[in-house]
């Protein structure tokens, strides 16, 4: 073994300490900027599309087929994640998820949740099934990029 | 350069910046705090789109003024013979540390706990063997053990160093 070595093996056990020097997250992850806002809502409202597409193909199917054989289910309640205080504002951010839900009760719901009025709401069997994440604005517009509809938030 | 890529680099240099930063502060807590405060600084310029050239020469130079801004506010005074920069032999070293130390850390806990009171604590074989209720043999085996890891774990890297991917 060289003196180098030898050297390094002195120093290190010299100064050792166990569970010292875990690089971890680093404390420059502090200074990594926030995901722009559009961004966010873009993917959280391609996210929500995606199972909205999904559920909303479902609903129609058996919407537009009366004549199906549609199994009697009865739609579980909505599921709704908000925060404590419940204030209306249409910029705030919140958690919502339903599932095999009417479009009106959907509606219904996201007056509620959102402290929103909506218009525009078309007379439909059409049922959702949907996780998600964003502002009253982003998610009425989805719905509407979805289903063709003119939902609209009454201010 | 990436979040990604700046991570990578993180992970890759930490160990041997804080080797090398330990050697001038002797310290480990001001230590971590002078090599984290020095990837911060540099996250920073990268943001702003200030790429250094040779990033590891520069990593290793922002650990040296943090280290330097520590001991200055320790004792008001710097050592006239810090060199200006950091010599390819020190970051050299700092590898060779480095993975000295992670070969400690990979120790077999056992192992490790004889080796560290013999080497860092300056037991005699007697006295640990009297602490850890062992033989003297089973100290002197341990030891062995421990030294031949280290041995063992510098052996191969010497030729990685070359390798290293830094830019």
């Amino acid at each position: 073994m060289s003196e180098k070595q030898k050297e390094s093996i002195r120093f290190v056990t010299r100064h050792y300490s166990a569970g010292a020097f875990k690089a971890g997250r680093g404390r420059w992850h502090e200074y990594i900027p926030a995901e722009p806002w559009w961004r966010r809502r873009g993917i959280a409202a391609a996210a929500g599309c995606v199972v909205l597409a999904a559920a909303a193909s479902a609903g129609l199917y058996f919407g537009l087929s009366p004549s199906k054989q549609v199994p009697e289910t009865t739609s579980p309640p909505p599921v709704v994640q908000q925060p404590d205080s419940v204030c209306g504002s249409t910029e705030r951010s919140i958690a919502i998820s339903f599932r095999d839900a009417p479009l009106k009760q959907v509606c219904s719901e996201i007056e509620n949740v959102y402290g929103v009025e909506l218009a525009g709401i078309p007379d439909t069997d059409t049922t959702l099934t949907l996780e998600y994440e964003g502002t009253a604005y982003d998610l009425v517009s989805t719905i509407n990029d979805l289903l063709g509809s003119n939902i609209r938030i009454d201010e | 350069m990436t979040i990604r890529e700046f991570e990578r680099l993180y992970h890759t240099m930490y160990m041997p910046l804080c080797m090398y930063a330990l050697r001038m502060l002797e310290d480990i807590d001001e230590t971590d705090d002078a090599v984290q405060e020095a990837f911060v600084s540099v996250w920073q310029k990268v943001q702003h789109g200030t790429v250094p050239d040779n990033f590891r020469a520069y990593m290793y130079g922002a650990v040296r003024n943090q280290a330097i801004s520590r001991i200055r506010a320790r004792n008001n005074s710097v050592a006239a013979d810090m060199a200006a920069e950091v010599s390819d032999e020190e970051m050299d070293t700092s590898v060779r540390d480095a993975e000295v130390w992670n070969a400690i850390d990979r120790l077999p806990p056992h192992c490790r706990e004889i080796f560290l009171l013999s080497k860092r604590d300056g037991l005699t074989y007697t006295e640990i063997a009297d602490e850890l209720g062992i033989s003297v043999k089973t100290v002197e085996n341990q030891i062995s053990k421990a030294l031949k890891t280290l041995r063992g774990s510098l052996q191969p890297r010497l030729g990685k160093i070359f390798f290293l991917p830094f830019l």
